[in-house]
């Protein structure tokens, strides 16, 4: 992992991807990059491109324009489950959590087979390693809980997005995508999530950040991508701007770009 | 998606084995669970009637009531799985009735052998339930509704296949007693085998939901659907497997009938679909889906079937079933929101 980012090889990066919708353009030029074990904070406003861009990134759909490369390799997902493969695991804004289910049984969902023992068709839960993987996967991430069959309807907002993200980082993904994970949060709450990001970072996961508010990210963040109007007018590493010249970014987008030297190339 | 919340410190005390000794025990294994107001229940109208009807502990008192309960509660556990998973299957008194009369129909009209016939009823019962969930998940129309139709469709049918007559099958035929005799010594003496049939249903069904990852996947699938299509579940599969599993078990109790009663008649099973999701809403199922046990439904099943037992036994009017049986339903599912406060409305 080192050695591939001393070649400078990004784990991800995309190259003028352009999608479509009929009369829409959702994307017309987008690209970035992220190495090994960053985190870049992908900003910008409502309808900005967020969402298809992430559609493309596990596969959902291809982008019409533009190619993806993964370890420097260009690929081609024609499903979420080759995004997952590859190594891309992604957090939904609705969190993909049954309410009523206890925490472990949401950590494994989907995924029984982590944690079933048995011969052949006879298989079933191993519940204490499930109980105990479920709550290291939590704790890996910076979260403790008290009852792995708590259900997840007695944990707090930022709790649940929490255990989401323990949930993707478990299956060792490569690449983590969260989408708009603090939206909902309290100032709190949003604090805890971030340390639950940053630990999956430390366990040497990438992670894209999808965010409209840079407030949220900026802490944590590598480097920042900022779409508008289909576009990645900006790519910059942290600290080369502040917060509050990233926010007026996101909202004045293009020509503000290009006043600060971007978009030449594109 | 919900966002229901318990104040901290109610939680706290729900929590099984911290500091506290027995009684916080004792407490975490009863509190959040879905069958503990049907327990409760149980073993109060248990007392209520050892007390007010006469002769009601006796082995034979019992040995009916363990009939019973058996008969209802093998078809309230195969609906209660369907009902966690988020779908209803009102079909099942006629699937029972038009499943069991096929075997004596064939023994009776073609002289078909006894083992064929059986094997017949249950593939017929399978087919229906393929029927059932086929249609609910290519239509998307709520099961509800579907099996509102097959209901009156398997019940004409059954209708017509013994056009009004009860269809017969000799009393001694042996393949029927699998199903349904009194076993004469040992620690289940006068009981009916139906019993032990119903216990390993139980045991099954109990061991499929609580610790197979399809048992993770009814959960999911009536919890949040989409949830559990995004994590990869398999969620029309769970549906239409739960519809074949409640059609078998209404065929099981079935055929247990034929063998006690040696008929088929137009009108067995009818109005059982009620009485089952009475039983499975007894023990803790929750109508919208997602949360529900296989035990609350035996349990409810038993506590139906002690109402009926009791009530004759302490001489009251059997006018008086429907209207115990109704207020034990809304105070369960009352009963059950107070116990599980944490948890959404049902």
């Amino acid at each position: 992992m080192a050695a591939e980012a001393t070649n400078g090889t990004p784990l991800v990066e995309g190259r003028g991807i352009a999608k479509r919708f009929g009369r829409i353009e959702a994307l017309r030029n987008v690209s970035f990059s992220l190495g090994d074990a960053e985190v870049l904070g992908l900003l910008g406003d409502n309808g900005a491109g967020k969402s298809t861009l992430i559609k493309i990134l596990t596969g959902l759909f291809p982008p019409d324009k533009g190619e993806i490369l993964w370890d420097g390799e260009p690929v081609q997902f024609s499903s979420p489950r080759d995004a997952y493969d590859i190594g891309v695991a992604t957090v939904y804004q609705d969190l993909a959590i049954v309410d009523l289910m206890a925490i472990y049984r949401n950590v494994f969902l989907g995924r029984e087979k982590a944690v079933t023992k048995g011969i052949g068709p006879f298989r079933w839960i191993d519940r204490k390693k499930a109980h105990a993987d479920a709550r290291k996967a939590i704790s890996d991430i910076g979260i403790e809980i008290r009852d792995a069959e708590e259900p997840i309807a007695r944990l707090s907002g930022g709790e649940r997005q929490s255990v989401a993200i323990a949930r993707a980082a478990y299956f060792n993904p490569k690449l983590l995508i969260l989408d708009e994970p603090t939206s909902a949060l309290s100032l709190r709450q949003t604090g805890r999530v971030l340390k639950s990001v940053e630990e999956a970072r430390n366990k040497g996961i990438s992670i894209i950040f999808i965010t409209h508010n840079v407030y949220h990210v900026y802490p944590i963040a590598d480097r920042f991508v900022i779409l508008s109007h289909g576009e990645s007018i900006a790519e910059f590493p942290k600290g080369k701007h502040s917060r509050d010249e990233v926010a007026e970014l996101i909202v004045t987008g293009k020509e503000h770009a290009l006043k600060l030297g971007y978009g030449a190339a594109s | 998606m919900t966002t229901e919340q318990a104040p901290l410190g109610e939680r706290e005390a729900a929590r099984p084995g911290r500091g506290a000794g027995w009684r916080a025990t004792a407490r975490g294994l009863l509190i959040g669970r879905p069958e503990t107001g049907a327990l409760f229940g149980a073993i109060v109208i248990f007392l209520f009637f050892s007390v007010y009807a006469d002769n009601f502990t006796t082995r034979t008192s019992l040995a009916g009531l363990a009939s019973i309960t058996a008969e209802l509660g093998i078809v309230a556990m195969g609906v209660t799985l369907l009902m966690i998973a988020g779908h209803f299957d009102l079909s099942v008194g006629s699937v029972l009735g038009f499943s069991s009369v096929i075997g004596p129909y064939l023994i009776l009209n073609y002289g078909t052998d006894p083992f064929v016939a059986v094997l017949a009823s249950v593939g017929v019962a399978i087919s229906i339930g393929l029927v059932n969930g086929v249609l609910v998940v290519g239509t998307r129309i709520p099961s509800f509704i579907v099996t509102l139709g097959t209901l009156l469709i398997w019940r004409s049918l059954l209708l017509r296949l013994t056009e009004g007559f009860p269809v017969a099958v000799d009393k001694d035929l042996l393949v029927y007693k699998i199903f349904s005799y009194r076993i004469e010594d040992g620690f289940f003496r006068g009981y009916q085998v139906s019993f032990l049939w119903f216990l390993g249903v139980l045991v099954l069904l109990s061991f499929l939901l609580l610790r197979t990852r399809f048992g993770n996947w009814i959960f999911a699938s009536g919890g949040n659907e989409r949830a559990a299509r995004s994590m990869g579940v398999p969620v029309d599969r769970v549906w239409i497997i739960l519809f074949v599993v409640t059609a078998l078990c209404a065929c099981l109790a079935g055929l247990i009938q034929v063998g006690r009663f040696n008929t088929v008649e137009a009108t067995r099973g009818q109005t059982l679909e009620l009485t089952a999701i009475a039983a499975a809403v007894i023990g803790g199922a929750r109508l919208n889906g997602g949360y529900g046990s296989v035990l609350g439904a035996a349990l409810g099943a038993a506590m139906i079937a002690m109402i009926q037992q009791g009530l004759v036994l302490s001489g009251i009017a059997s006018y008086w079933l429907q209207f115990a049986v109704g207020l034990l339903i809304i105070l369960a599912v009352v009963l059950n929101q107070q116990l599980g406060r944490t948890r959404p409305q049902i």
